[in-house]
């Protein structure tokens, strides 16, 4: 060993290899980072009920293309689940029926896990087709009111 | 001059692979299985077991005889899968996120493995049996109470209902068997995963590689003489670690490979047989605690499963009872490694008193001394 601790090893070439260690981990959390968000799956619920408002009715029959998938047929009141991965998917749907749109592009939260897609709502036009859907356990419970409120036990 | 086939002396070279040989063949026909059957289910355990055999190789090159601390790269990996099921990385993806998540904790491990090896020279197999002991306690300690406390986890479905800790049984679905999938070919009627078969071929490639580099060759020389490589300006302790660290990393793929054909993941126990079954398979094979090849790793792992196929339908056939088997076939695992062990001490024993006898007469016969350690 030298005696400036260096273990003989020149300055270029400690400098050198620290970049290259830098460049390593660089690319370890990319990679990390392109993996976590490409391989993220999320469920879809795709729904055929009309909606709430009334301004667009279910389809009587309709075929649901989410990328590559394979299609999905839903009727009236259906409600179907489909698996995809990333957050950037495309929807198309085939129909008899009238509808003023037919593919939609949509971009899902990274961080939700389920999303509720209504299958009218998207060919209505309406942008916010997809929303987040939270299971009964994933739901946060509402505050009970005053009103519901555990009274004080009398004696 | 051309050498005469001795055949006393073959069967002595390679008697734990002709023992295993004559087990498999006499309890194959009773067993009643077909030979469709048996092909398909080699061909996909050669896929699901391989690469965890590999992990052994490095380690023997560099005389440290078999790594049973690799255990320690299977808890990574099982980490990893932890977090690739919690996060909902999916499919090949998940598969490389629980890898990328495994490989720091895969080097950390293997860096204090080979440290602890390098004050335990000589007992090396030992002590890393015992150190994955150790570490199974931390493993345990870090996934039933740090995880979901200390470390934050977001899947309700993987932890326990008391807030914290894992479920004893991880379900892989949204990994299992992605990579056996990805590209399954039919031929002559067998499924055959050939991505996870390219896999093993690109690792058995980087293993030729890598023993033609400057590192596989030091490698090579401490495994041989570690005095002298230390003489010659090798960096004896340092290659060892690093033996030691690839090993473990290839140990911590190996087990993501390994549970994602299995599709689900016994968390507190899927990493406790791991590096014996390894061990049994490339010692199976024909290696030995001083030299272990690439061939070793393909007839092990095909004899070992071969016998883990037939042997409790074999069982069930002969004494009413697939349970029988089961025994037969672990004491046979057992008594693999136990056999291929005492042999090696053998031979170097022998191998000392030949080379003794032979300065005494001035002249020694290499092949006096019974061929490979």
């Amino acid at each position: 060993m030298s005696a400036n601790g260096t273990n003989g090893i020149s300055p270029a070439l400690r400098r050198r290899r620290i970049v290259v260690r830098a460049c390593l981990v660089a690319l370890y959390f990319a990679v990390g980072a392109w993996v976590l968000l490409n391989g993220r799956e999320h469920t879809l619920l795709l729904d055929n009920k009309a909606l709430a408002d009334g301004s667009a009715p279910a389809f009587r029959r309709v075929k649901v293309y989410v990328d590559r998938h394979d299609p999905i047929e839903l009727y009236a009141r259906d409600r179907d689940m489909i698996k995809v991965r990333g957050q950037g998917h495309k929807i198309r749907i085939e129909t008899n029926e009238g509808a003023e749109r037919l593919e939609a592009s949509f971009r899902l939260a990274f961080g939700e896990d389920m999303f509720l897609v209504s299958v009218p709502a998207m060919a209505k036009g309406d942008d916010g087709f997809c929303e987040v859907f939270k299971t009964a356990d994933e739901a946060p419970r509402a505050e009970p009111s005053a009103d519901e409120a555990t009274p004080e036990p009398t004696f | 001059m051309t050498k005469r086939f001795d055949f006393k002396r073959f069967v002595a070279d390679n008697v734990v692979v002709v023992i295993f040989l004559v087990l498999t063949a006499i309890a194959t026909p009773i067993s009643g299985l077909s030979a469709n059957y048996i092909i398909q289910d080699i061909i996909t355990r050669i896929g699901r077991n391989s690469f965890l055999v590999f992990s052994l190789i490095l380690p023997v090159m560099a005389g440290m005889g078999l790594n049973f601390g690799m255990v320690l790269g299977a808890m990574a990996g099982e980490i990893g899968l932890i977090f690739a099921v919690d996060w909902g990385i999916s499919g090949v993806w998940g598969l490389g996120f629980a890898s990328l998540v495994g490989l720091p904790i895969a080097v950390a491990l293997g860096w204090l493995c080979g440290s602890i090896l390098n004050r335990a020279k000589g007992r090396e197999m030992a002590t890393g049996y015992i150190i994955g002991f150790f570490m199974d306690g931390v493993y345990q300690f870090a996934v039933l109470y740090l995880m979901g406390s200390l470390i934050p986890m977001r899947s309700l479905a993987i932890t326990l209902s008391r807030g914290y800790g894992i479920r004893n049984t991880l379900n892989l679905d949204s990994v299992r068997q992605s990579l056996d999938n990805l590209a399954m070919v039919k031929v002559f009627g067998f499924n055959v995963p050939v991505a996870t078969y390219l896999v093993v071929g690109a690792l058995c490639v980087f293993i030729v590689w890598f023993r033609k580099t400057k590192l596989g060759q030091d490698m090579r020389a401490i495994g041989q003489d570690q005095g002298v490589s230390n003489a010659s300006g090798i960096p004896v302790e340092k290659t060892r670690i690093i033996a030691i660290v690839v090993s473990t990393v290839l140990a911590m793929v190996g087990q993501i490979i390994f549970l994602q054909n299995m599709g689900n993941m016994a968390t507190y126990n899927a990493h406790r047989q791991t590096g014996f079954f390894a061990v049994a398979a490339i010692l199976v094979g024909g290696a030995s605690v001083t030299k272990a090849t690439i061939p070793n790793v393909f007839v092990g792992v095909v004899l070992l499963h071969l016998m883990y196929i037939v042997m409790p339908r074999a069982g069930a056939e002969l004494f009413g009872s697939a349970q029988i088997g089961e025994y037969f076939r672990d004491a046979f695992s057992y008594g693999a490694i136990a056999l291929a062990l005492v042999l090696h001490a053998w031979r170097k024993r022998r191998g000392v008193e030949i080379d003794r006898a032979g300065l005494r007469r001035n002249t020694v016969s290499p092949d006096a001394k019974g061929g490979q350690a």
